[in-house]
């Protein structure tokens, strides 16, 4: 990595203050990072197995990987199935979802108990059957997909290995929405 | 909690060795301290022993994740009331990914704001280049430090700074306070010298009263992973420190222009 005194297309007269402008925007909306770009890159990921489906979950956005605790801090209730309690991890109290429950259609997710736990970084832990070694998958051999409705976490769809590969930031924001509003820290 | 930057557009002038030693005498003096580094190329990370190529969670995450929670990326570093938020490698490309998204400079400053609870004190080491990680330390400090080299060149990459400073405060719609702090000094060399009094005279009030001496120990600090005002608290590096973290507790950073400099100038 070569150092660089600034960075791109920003400093050179007028452009800077408008730069800053935009980057200090108070109203503007807190985007996601979006999937790397050109052919040349690789996704870095971990592929885990829940339901008896793949899903390769970005490296970057993987916390820790655990054995699931024989109890969890029980769920709210009225929460969803698939919310199987919360996870008390670093101090904060952690939602923990059933990953094949909560994204599979009904009948297709088997019953647990799932052994492994993954703990994205920000609030969610996924329960799933198996964790793999972390691969690296190679662009074209994802089949990406527009954000649909249904599956917004779905970003595409990897051959080898076959997997969901999932787009954790809005992962993260469908099950917030599907679990409501009980998961909060207490 | 109050959060000081560690900046400056020109490298290797001891913004990392200032993060690390005013971290670690905060936390020494009992004040529950964040380090914060900024810098893909994780200086300050491998300092504390991790590894910049490493993905764990870090500052990565705040700006990868839209739901991060920054009251989980951070790992204890000695001595104990010290914590840091790790860099990555692949905050390389943040610039390239994120371009100028407008908001994207506010990050930290949200991020910084989850753990206002837990910490007295945020220090954020800068990486030498002016871009969305810098303006993020910039839109989010109350304090912002500028070591400056005392060598010949040092003047002329200040004016730099002070210009991105002033169009950041006005971004950022507050006034940003900023101190120079004079390091590196080799007071037995003219150039040393001048170079010191000419900050002085050109910056008065703005310029720290003390300096941070050369001294060697520093490097055996780093390689041994510790902070030379832990490793060796009496060396003249750490005494300097201590003096500069006692001046910014106090507000009494800066002293009156000395009169003869005035009449000479
Ligand atoms: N007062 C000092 N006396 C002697 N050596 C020093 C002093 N301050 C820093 N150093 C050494 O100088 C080198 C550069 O210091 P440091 O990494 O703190 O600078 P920096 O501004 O953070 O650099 P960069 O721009 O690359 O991030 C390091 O090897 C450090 O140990
Ligand atoms: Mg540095």
């Amino acid at each position: 990595m070569t150092r660089v005194r600034s960075a791109v297309g920003m400093e050179g007269g007028g452009g800077l203050a408008g730069y800053l402008d935009d980057l200090l925007d108070e109203r503007a909306p807190r985007e996601a990072m979006p999937a790397p770009e050109g052919s040349g890159q690789r996704l870095e990921a971990l592929v885990v197995e829940a339901g008896g489906v793949g899903f390769a979950l970005p490296q970057a956005a993987v916390e820790a990987v655990l054995p699931a605790p024989t109890r969890l801090a029980r769920p709210p209730r009225g929460a969803p199935a698939w919310l199987l309690g919360r996870l008390v991890r670093g101090g904060a109290r952690r939602p923990v979802a059933d990953l094949a429950a909560a994204l599979l259609p009904r009948g297709r997710a088997g019953a647990g108990p799932r052994p492994w736990l993954v703990a994205l970084a920000g609030r969610w832990v996924l329960a799933c059957d198996r964790v793999g070694d972390p691969v690296a998958l190679g662009r074209s051999e994802v089949r990406w997909r527009r954000p649909g409705e249904r599956r917004p976490w779905l970003a595409g769809v990897a051959s080898a290995p076959p997997a969901l590969v999932v787009n954790p930031t809005r992962l993260a924001a469908w099950l917030d929405a599907a679990a409501g509003c009980g998961t909060e820290d207490a | 909690m109050r959060v000081w930057a560690v900046a400056n557009q020109k490298g290797g002038v001891g913004k990392t060795t200032t993060a690390v030693s005013l971290g670690a005498l905060l936390a020494r003096a009992g004040c529950r301290t964040l380090l914060v580094d900024l810098d893909p190329h994780g200086s300050l990370t491998a300092y504390f022993g991790h590894d910049p190529e490493a993905t764990g969670p870090g500052v990565h995450t705040l700006f990868a994740e839209e739901m991060a929670d920054a009251r989980a990326i951070a790992v204890p570093v000695a001595p104990e009331g010290l914590a840091l938020w790790r860099a990555s490698t692949a905050m390389a490309t943040l610039e390239r990914r994120l371009g100028a998204r407008p908001g994207m400079g506010l990050v930290l400053r949200r991020a910084l704001a989850q753990v206002a609870d837990r910490y007295e004190y945020a220090i954020l080491d800068c990486p030498p280049m002016l871009g969305l990680l810098m303006v993020n330390a910039l839109a989010a400090c109350d304090l912002l430090l500028v070591p400056v080299q005392t060598e010949h060149l040092a003047l002329k990459g200040l004016e730099r700074m002070e210009r991105t400073l002033e169009m950041v405060a006005r971004s950022r719609r507050a006034p940003l306070d900023w101190v120079i702090v004079p390091t590196l000094h080799d007071r037995r060399t003219r150039a040393g010298v001048q170079a010191l009094e000419r900050l002085r005279a050109r910056y008065g009030t703005r310029v720290w009263q003390g300096v941070i001496p050369v001294d060697t120990r520093f490097r055996e600090a780093s390689r041994a992973g510790r902070a030379l005002t832990e490793l060796a608290p009496s060396a003249r590096g750490s005494r300097a420190y201590a003096a500069l973290l006692e001046d910014l507790l106090t507000g009494a950073r800066a002293r009156p222009r000395p009169p003869a400099l005035e009449a000479s100038a």
